[in-house]
């Protein structure tokens, strides 16, 4: 119980933990825009000068930038040629693809009117109207696009955005006349329904927003308001109208999305208002260029402009954002040391000693601790303690012998014949890692079959015998040449029309061979009588000794000349030997 | 409990290589990638799924590999490859998603990586069949993915707002980014599953020394032994044999038997065969030339013989 109550509290540690760090990192990172260094929308007001009003990028890498460009009585300066224009992105000049001069361009515009019950008053519906009504009027036809939505407690989509026609306009004037107040104030879900009008148009966007209220939805809703205008990258210009108005609130929200605001005490105004809004936008000059950095990084970038015309040198600088969640950029000159370094030392930290996996302990001779054996066996033991001894002849050399490979035979049996390292094995394979009762071969038909016994698939077949295509079977079908590892042991089939064996190679070593029944021979034959043969070096030759039992020999290797072995017989490449069904044959390693 | 530090090393590491080879192919990828606004949503999906694969695979191989590496195990880390590059897709995409509708911030891309995390840690269950390691891994890649995510972001803002050059800070920013998530994500799977196993086998001598195996309950037999068909490959040990010992799992018991080869229990004063035995927690058991203890998170869990 003190452990699990120990796991659930060190669980909800690190849930808290990541929790926590998540927000730390996010400190500091404002959730405005995709930007890097905390960019801010550039709200530049009318007046005087140039102003980038708003950056275009939702055809990136073409970017399009809208710039007011204004005298110092703040009127428009019309006229302007692109060779008046010097464009630079991070403080690199780029080439402009595409102007439009002022008066030229096409913008798109929502027009969001409070409707509620407080316009009723001082004419102020009447004024909205009629300010809406001059914008309209403003608008090219053919060219210029437009919505209208109107808003109580609910938002309603009085025309939604199509190019402005002078059909379209005769409609909307009847219906724009037609309104009268009522209810309250969903500013907010309003100008929402306005952003998502204009989410995924390209070009110059604005929402022209009317409220004479305040909207008691809340702080939350304005924050919404800013990430939905912000995540369609569409200005608010925002027109407070009256006394009762949420001045911070609209101001915040103009301000955070690249807009406008402006606070007109009465109804009388607002069509003057209307009018000067679209005339500076209209008055927008627009250049288009190809982002000198078109990676979708996620990143700010700062545009300037100089203006080198009338009215003498007048510049604008601002800015904007990409998305991109993954961002990377391949310049080899850092990419390439970047990642050599990096995975020189993870390999590095992945081998180091005691990082991965402790420090080996050494003796002083450098090699590693001898093994600790099991201790006695205890004499108490039911069972006895079996250990086999292995063959590893491929782990050393026999250094003062001539060098020869002893091939063994093993004919396959007419049923099934059995493999393992268990004595009751039609052959039995001692090797590292062969299981007790690894495998056995049947012949069904023509064909020999081999099963794993293991259940685990420990035993690899290649049936054409090419190293290479060994897999981990259950049962396989194979063929003459078809390549079985078990462990250690790796047997070729051998297939012939008068029958079939197993063939295995075994470097004989300076310690020699031994063949027969007894427990510590190297190959076991099963065998009533006494068997016993052994294959040595004597320091010259390498010879048989036939000890127990019946071996014949054929020197030459001449099947024809096969022999019984007397005593001590040279054998030499190609020297053929019969031991019962098993034969072995010697080669040049 | 006792943290493996080897073994969460090793898993951090395996995933920060993971992370840099993501790093490595994205921007190799980005530079013939068309990058536009309107395709934003189709590039994440393609650069999340290329870091995932890597991540996947690197998380597979560090989980497959702790007992050597056989060709028999590559299925296994291509499938978490493949679950990573699912994963990837999945989480970018929702993580762009958010990060569009929240306006930008750190956390809504460290959201993104937690869900990257999260999948792909879930995909260690089909990856190796076991629901445990299933639950502990998409937990730690959960964590991992949220805490590695917002590091990565708030590293790379910060490079940017160090003035370095554009390419040099996304560059390197990128790159130490996606080995700190890689690494995370790694480090997390690794330490979330040393805190909530039940039992475990840590080697003590042998060619696996130092390295510890969770005993999942949710198999029903785990095997020992030089075959590489064995769930611990025991594969540098002369002595084992192919299948040498099995423990089989039932009721939260574990029983241990021979198979192709002797075990010995090791006592202080001597080592006894064993024809099968219940592990006892403290339990020391040779087979080889291996040498490993039996542990648990139980309470009287003890290194030394009760």
């Amino acid at each position: 119980m003190k452990q699990m109550a120990l796991r659930t509290t060190l669980l909800t540690g690190l849930g808290i933990f990541a929790v926590l760090w998540t927000l730390l990192m996010g400190i500091g990172v404002s959730g405005v825009s995709p930007t890097a260094s905390g960019a801010r929308k550039d709200a530049a007001q009318f007046g005087a000068g140039a102003h980038i009003m708003y950056v275009d990028e939702s055809n990136f890498p073409a970017v399009t930038v809208f710039l007011a460009v204004n005298d110092a009585a703040g009127q428009p300066i019309l006229g302007l040629q692109q060779a008046d224009f010097t464009l630079r992105e991070d403080g690199k000049p780029v080439d402009i693809t595409a102007f439009v001069g002022a008066g030229g361009g096409a913008t798109s515009t929502v027009l969001v009117i409070d409707q509620s019950g407080s316009m009723g008053n001082e004419d102020k519906m009447g004024g909205a109207i009629r300010a809406a009504l001059g914008y309209i009027d403003f608008l090219n036809t053919g060219r210029d696009r437009l919505g209208v939505i109107v808003f109580s407690d609910w938002s309603l989509t009085l025309a939604p955005l199509e190019v402005v026609t002078d059909n379209g306009r005769a409609v909307l004037r009847g219906l724009l006349s037609a309104l009268f107040p009522l209810a309250g104030t969903e500013f907010y879900a309003a100008t929402i329904e306005g952003i998502k009008l204009l989410d995924g148009v390209s070009g110059r966007r604005v929402v022209l927003t009317l409220t004479d209220g305040m909207d008691n939805s809340g702080q939350a809703r304005l924050q919404e308001t800013i990430d939905a205008a912000l995540a369609a990258n569409v200005p608010v210009y925002v027109v407070g109208l009256g006394s009762d108005v949420d001045r911070s609130g609209l101001q915040r929200l103009a301000t955070a999305t690249g807009g406008q605001v402006f606070f007109s005490p009465n109804a009388a105004q607002l069509e003057q208002l209307y009018a000067s809004i679209a005339s500076n936008l209209r008055n927008e000059y627009a250049l288009t260029y190809h982002s000198l950095t078109p990676n979708l990084d996620g990143t700010r970038r700062d545009l300037a402009v100089d203006i080198g015309a009338a009215g003498g040198n007048i510049s604008a600088s601002g800015g904007y954002a990409v998305g991109g969640i993954l961002a990377s950029s391949l310049n080899p000159a850092v990419f390439l040391p970047t990642l050599l370094i990096l995975l020189a030392v993870l390999v590095g930290l992945l081998f180091a000693p005691g990082v991965t996996q402790p420090r080996i302990r050494r003796q002083s001779t450098g090699e590693l601790a001898a093994p600790p054996r099991p201790d006695v066996v205890s004499d108490k033991s039911p069972e006895p303690v079996v250990h086999p001894e292995i063959i590893t002849p491929l782990r050393e050399t026999a250094p003062n012998t001539a060098s020869l490979t002893c091939v063994i035979t093993m004919p396959l049996a007419a049923e099934a014949t059995t493999l393992g390292s268990a004595p009751q094995n039609t052959w039995v394979l001692h090797g590292g890692g062969v299981a007790a009762q690894q495998a056995r071969i049947t012949l069904s038909g023509n064909r020999y079959v081999i099963a794993d016994l293991t259940g685990l698939s420990a035993t690899q077949v290649s049936y054409n015998g090419s190293p290479e295509q060994l897999r981990p079977i259950q049962q396989n079908a194979l063929r003459d040449g078809s390549r079985i590892v078990l462990g250690d042991v790796t047997l070729i089939l051998r297939q012939t029309p008068t029958g079939a064996a197993l063939e295995r190679r075994l470097p004989l070593q300076a310690s020699g061979l031994r063949i027969g029944a007894a427990p510590n021979a190297d190959i076991k034959v099963a065998s009533p009588q006494p068997l016993a043969i052994r294959i040595r070096h004597d320091g010259r030759h390498w010879v048989v000794e036939c000890e127990a039992g019946q071996c014949q020999v054929s020197y030459s290797g001449d099947p024809a000349q096969v022999r019984p072995v007397t005593q001590r017989n040279a054998l030499q490449p190609g020297s053929l030997l019969q031991i019962g069904a098993l034969s072995l044959r010697l080669e040049a390693a | 409990m006792q943290l493996d530090r080897f073994r969460i090393a090793r898993n951090a590491i395996f995933g920060a290589i993971g992370g840099l080879a993501g790093w490595a192919v994205i921007t190799l990828a980005l530079r013939f990638a068309t990058t536009s606004t309107p395709l934003l949503l189709l590039k994440d999906a393609l650069l999340g799924a290329l870091v995932g694969l890597c991540i996947g695979l690197a998380i597979g191989a560090a989980d497959q590999t702790a007992d050597g590496w056989t060709r028999r195990k590559l299925p296994r880390v291509g499938l978490s490859g493949s679950i990573g590059l699912g994963a990837g897709l999945v989480g970018l995409v929702i993580g762009e998603l958010i990060f569009l509708w929240a306006g930008g911030g750190v956390w809504p891309r460290a959201v993104g990586w937690a869900i990257f995390g999260l999948l792909l840690g879930v995909g260690q269950w089909p990856v190796t069949g076991l629901q445990n390691k299933g639950v502990y891994a998409g937990l730690g890649g959960l964590l991992g993915g949220l805490i590695g995510g917002a590091t990565y972001e708030r590293l790379s803002l910060a490079l940017l707002g160090l003035g370095a050059g554009r390419e040099i800070a996304l560059t390197v920013g990128g790159a130490v980014g996606l080995v700190i998530l890689g690494a995370c994500i790694g480090l997390f799977i690794g330490l979330v599953e040393t805190i909530l196993r039940r039992a475990w086998l840590r080697f003590i001598y042998g060619p696996l020394e130092g390295k510890t195996f969770t005993l999942d309950s949710s198999r029903p037999v785990i095997t020992l032994g030089r075959s590489d068909a064995c769930d611990i490959m025991l594969r540098h040990d002369p002595e084992a044999g192919a299948v040498h010992a099995a423990i089989a799992t039932s009721d939260g018991a574990f029983t241990l038997a021979p198979r192709d080869g002797p075990v010995m229990l090791r006592t202080a004063a001597a080592a006894q065969p064993v024809t099968t035995r219940i592990l006892q927690p403290g339990d020391t058991i040779q087979i080889g030339r291996s040498r490993f203890v039996f542990e648990t998170g139980a309470d009287h869990a003890g290194e030394t013989q009760p």
